[in-house]
């Protein structure tokens, strides 16, 4: 009888006529970034388009970077709300993305125990929660950087940046919550977090800004380098702008990189250069990856504290 | 001189949201209303984490209400846990001058096109 009841219980939604499951495959193993980016651009399109009256399988081939789950995350919960069932298959990335809690964040299934001490787990934080964002912070990301070493005031103004950034892409997006992954990677020396919101997008809020201001309008890239500029907000009842730009300065005093995507707008400060490119497929939100450099033994100070 | 100490105030060491900025904003501006000629000073004592979103909502905001030179001749800012706080301050103070100064000229502008 227990036998029967399993059976139906898993063949009961093929058997409906109308039940649809799509499958969508991933593959963002490319080491350019271009690549990369357009391919979670097109993912963002893939599920957009799938029927989110039924399930889901999400197909990861190839190795997966864990710090994209956020954008994973993001997008599927943007568009499979209800009791859609969402399933990953994801054979060379299974451990990893089990450990960081991507796997567990859709499927009825536990949270492993990261014993190499690199995932830094998939999260989803409202924005107003600032003191569950510092613990996270601290916690999940800081206490995995052994070097570059801080000061308490370095300490304390990095995570004010980070903070700032946070409210940032909230104001740009409008929506209450931001998806945050990470992941230490101790061969290559770097450390990356992946902010992502699904709103209204940088391009979005910056155009509707000149638009009222009577300037004209400007691309995606442009819209993303106009919120950089230190001073540069679209908020109007509250001067703002400040945050975009100090994470930015972080990342550039580091040697470490960081791509910010919005709508078709991917802007990358990478070995101190910046590229700029228009992509083919559209993000619905803003990302923004921070990979700051863990073999720089420096340790950094205030200026004002070495004085 | 009164003093306001934003620690006690909203009884956090990280000052960061524009929620907590905004009861900071209200009890600055409820004691400038009050003392007018007096002094009211704000110590930032005990503060961890001081984010610019926060500033711009507690300091900031006071100069949509007040002007600059009022502000100037009855604020005092002090007692910083780490220089850069005050550095941040200066910036929210300089951004924000700037942004009501526009934010004021931008709607003389709007008033000034719908009488024409």
């Amino acid at each position: 009888m227990a036998i029967w009841a399993f059976v139906l219980k898993f063949e009961l939604k093929p058997l409906i006529s109308n039940y649809k499951r799509t499958i969508i495959h991933i593959d963002i193993s490319s080491w350019d970034l271009k690549d990369k980016y357009s391919q979670i651009c097109k993912f963002y399109t893939d599920v957009s388009l799938a029927d989110h009256a039924g399930d889901i399988e999400i197909i990861i081939n190839n190795f997966f970077d864990a710090h994209y789950s956020a954008a994973i995350a993001a997008i599927l919960n943007k568009f499979f709300k209800y009791d859609n069932k969402v399933t990953f298959k994801a054979p060379q990335s299974n451990s990893i993305l089990t450990r960081n809690g991507l796997l567990s964040f859709f499927q009825n299934c536990d949270e492993c125990i990261d014993t190499n001490n690199t995932a830094i787990p998939l999260r989803k934080i409202k924005v107003e929660f600032a003191d569950e964002f510092i613990d996270y912070l601290n916690l999940e990301y800081f206490s995995k950087i052994k070097q570059p070493a801080f000061s308490d005031g370095a300490m304390s103004r990095i995570i004010e940046n980070f903070h700032e950034l946070l409210l940032n892409v909230n104001d740009h997006s409008q929506s209450d919550s931001l998806y945050i992954s990470g992941q230490f990677f101790p061969n290559r020396n770097v450390i990356s977090l992946l902010f992502v919101d699904i709103g209204l997008g940088i391009p979005y809020t910056v155009n509707s800004y000149l638009r009222q201001m009577g300037e004209n309008e400007v691309s995606s890239c442009e819209a993303i380098n106009w919120a950089l500029k230190q001073g540069n907000s679209t908020k109007n009842d509250i001067a703002r702008g400040l945050g975009l730009h100090q994470v930015f300065q972080l990342v550039k005093l580091n040697g470490g990189h960081i791509e910010i995507i919005s709508d078709t707008g991917l802007f990358i400060y990478s070995g101190g250069k910046i590229n700029q490119v228009e992509l083919s497929h559209s993000f619905g939100g803003t990302m923004v990856c921070i990979t700051l450099k863990t073999d720089d033994k420096t340790k950094y100070f205030m200026a004002n504290e070495v004085t | 001189m009164k003093t306001i100490t934003i620690f006690e105030t909203i009884g956090k060491q990280n000052c960061l949201s524009p929620s907590d900025g905004d009861k900071v904003f209200q009890v600055i501006a409820s004691n400038l209303d009050e003392i007018k000629i007096d002094k009211l000073e704000v110590s930032f004592e005990g503060v961890k984490t001081l984010s610019a979103s926060f500033l711009n909502h507690a300091i900031g905001q006071l100069f949509s209400k007040f002007s600059d030179k009022f502000i100037r001749s009855h604020l005092i800012l002090n007692k910083y846990e780490f220089e850069h706080h005050k550095q941040t301050v200066d910036l929210v103070i300089e951004n924000s001058v700037v942004f009501y100064k526009k934010q004021k000229e931008f709607k003389k502008f709007k008033n000034l096109s719908k009488s024409v």
